[in-house]
């Protein structure tokens, strides 16, 4: 009886896990993920309408994209407009800042799992200066460079530094010894056992670091543009816009972080970790 | 794999494959206290042999299997190989770990190449077909180690060790954690691979069986300082069968003097 029962489940569920299999898997969890932000935005539409809110501190949704298309349009074109415009620096920023931090820093950290000395040396280092928010920077970097384009940057670079340099670190010594010692029996030399053993072998840490190091930088790129934007960027867009009441655009500028937050993660970081550690199997919890 | 054993300059009869010579190994431990694991081994392992290395835990089997792989240097005495000391690793040694060890992030066929391609040695396609085969893995070619059960990754083991050739295959306890079904298939499968390739194996386990099943000398480790207590030839054909009178005598003897060590290890 019971196998009977077990058989039919199984053919009730199979059509359903087929179709969920292709394309109809993506477009039911991309349905089950908006879902529940357009009733949020709905509730929120009615309740700014009905006068549940203050309007002007909780514009309607409406409003908000209202205004966010017409902060897409300029006279000379989409790609002239202010928010683009605003986006685009903001991006240059994160992309600069990240750069410069991805080059060096999982250097520094692959050469800190390598090296025991280097290790020695630049834990200790690494383990106090970590834990500081990176807006703490900000007043002393302002001091440094002035209300600019490096001071942003490299407080980009100062958030992006220590998650690479302490994941790149702990992937070189996840490592086991067997791990290097069968690659050095095969007849592996110190750089082959270098990228064709620890490089790839770290590359889970390595991808965390770096997920870590962009969403974090992505945080603290607005929070120095309010403090230092000088004019430009979705953080100063956002806190110059307050300063006139603009809520409209403020949460517009809002929404577009929350996008582009979302975009780099699921766009850049996870079809990378798809293609690699999760092929490989070894994904790391967190 | 049928390609000739490459001769060393001195005759090969004369000098023994593998050779320890009064060898003796003491760690350090981090509170400074020495652990004297090897006390005084000496030992001759001849061309072709397969020799099982057997012994109470923790006396010193995987130690010496590490030094003739290079990765350990001796406290005392000397290892050498076709009558060289052993200075580093080198390929002329392959080795089978009780983990598999394999690189995740290569597929099994780029696991198998991994040594072939390093030394750059020709027919890398023909011979990672031919061992593909051998070790039973036709149709995992592509498959990652992470998706294979563990019968099936230390097949890919064997054959990353076996695919560049070496003299000498160092295994240490390679089934030791596979359950008993899948390792009476993996001892009976690698008996077919040893007798295509002919090469000088040294076998670490804690498996009396095991050791007899498949090895032409059992060498019995005593308990901790160790020395070589007793070594056993098995002259038996192989497939052996494990309820042949002659087997189960020897197994009987070999069981009893294992025993008497453990007892001493215990306390
Ligand atoms: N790297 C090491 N540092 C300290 N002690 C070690 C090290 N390797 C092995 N030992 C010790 O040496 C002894 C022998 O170890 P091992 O060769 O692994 O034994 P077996 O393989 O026979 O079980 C054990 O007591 C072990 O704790
Ligand atoms: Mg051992």
């Amino acid at each position: 009886m019971s196998e009977i029962q077990i058989h039919r489940a199984g053919e009730a569920r199979s059509p359903s896990a087929e179709f969920a299999a292709g394309f109809g898997h993506k477009a039911l969890g991309g349905l089950r993920f908006i879902s529940p932000i357009l009733i949020v935005l709905a509730l929120w539409e009615f309740s700014s309408r009905a006068g549940l809110v203050n309007a002007v501190l909780l514009p309607p949704p409406s409003a908000i994209f209202r205004n966010m298309g017409r902060l897409f349009q300029s006279d000379t074109g989409f790609w002239n407009s202010p928010l683009v415009g605003h986006i685009e620096v903001s991006l240059m920023r994160l992309l600069a800042g990240y750069g410069m931090a991805a080059v060096l820093c999982t250097a520094l950290g692959l050469l800190m799992g390598i090296n025991r000395r280097v290790y020695a040396f630049f834990d200790p280092i690494v383990t106090v200066i970590m834990p500081i928010p990176s807006l703490a920077w900000v007043p002393i970097v302002i001091l440094w460079l002035g209300m600019s384009n490096a001071t942003i940057i490299f407080v980009v670079f100062l958030t992006a530094m220590f998650p690479i340099i302490y994941n790149s670190a702990a992937g070189v010594r996840s490592i086991s010894k067997k791990h290097l010692w069968a690659a050095e029996l095969m007849g592996a030399s110190r750089q082959k056992i270098f990228f064709k053993v620890l490089l790839p072998g770290a590359m889970p840490y390595v991808i965390t670091g770096h997920i870590l190091a962009v969403s974090l930088a992505w945080r603290a790129l607005v929070g120095a543009e309010m403090l230092a934007g000088a004019g430009l960027g979705l953080g100063y867009m956002i806190f110059d816009a307050r300063t006139f009441m603009d809520t409209e655009t403020v949460y517009a500028g809002i929404m577009v972080i929350a996008v582009l937050g979302l975009l780099i993660e699921k766009g850049v970081f996870r079809p990378l970790q798809r293609f690699t550690i999760e092929r490989w199997g070894t994904v790391r919890a967190g | 794999m049928d390609m000739p054993n490459k001769k060393t300059k001195r005759d090969a009869a004369a000098t023994a494959k593998v050779e320890a010579l009064s060898v003796s190994k003491t760690f350090k431990r981090d509170g400074g206290e020495e652990v004297a694991a090897i006390g005084d081994i000496s030992l001759s392992i001849a061309e072709g042999e397969f020799a099982a290395f057997i012994g109470p835990s923790g006396c010193g089997k995987s130690t010496l299997l590490y030094m003739v792989a290079g990765f350990e240097k001796p406290t005392g005495g000397k290892v050498r190989m076709n009558g060289h000391v052993i200075d580093r690793p080198r390929p002329d040694r392959g080795i089978v770990f009780q983990e598999y060890v394999l690189f995740p992030w290569l597929t099994v066929e780029g696991n198998i190449r991994f040594g072939i391609d390093l030394q750059k040695q020709p027919d890398a396609d023909a011979r990672v077909e031919h061992l593909i085969k051998l070790v039973g893995l036709r149709g995992f070619e592509r498959a990652y180690p992470h998706t294979l059960s563990g019968g099936m990754q230390q097949r890919v083991a064997i054959a990353r060790a076996l695919a560049y050739d070496p003299e000498l295959l160092l295994m240490d306890e390679p089934f030791g954690s596979l359950d008993a079904q899948t390792k009476r298939r993996m001892i009976k499968d690698f008996i077919t691979v040893w007798e295509e390739t002919k090469k000088t194996v040294i076998f670490v386990t804690h498996s009396v069986e095991e050791a007899l099943l498949l090895a032409d000398k059992v060498y019995l480790f005593s308990a901790r300082p160790s020395r070589i207590k007793q070594v056993f030839s098995v002259d038996l054909p192989r497939p052996r069968d494990i309820s042949e009178p002659s087997f189960i005598g020897i197994q009987r003897e070999l069981l009893a003097s294992l025993d008497e060590e453990v007892e001493k290890m215990m306390g």
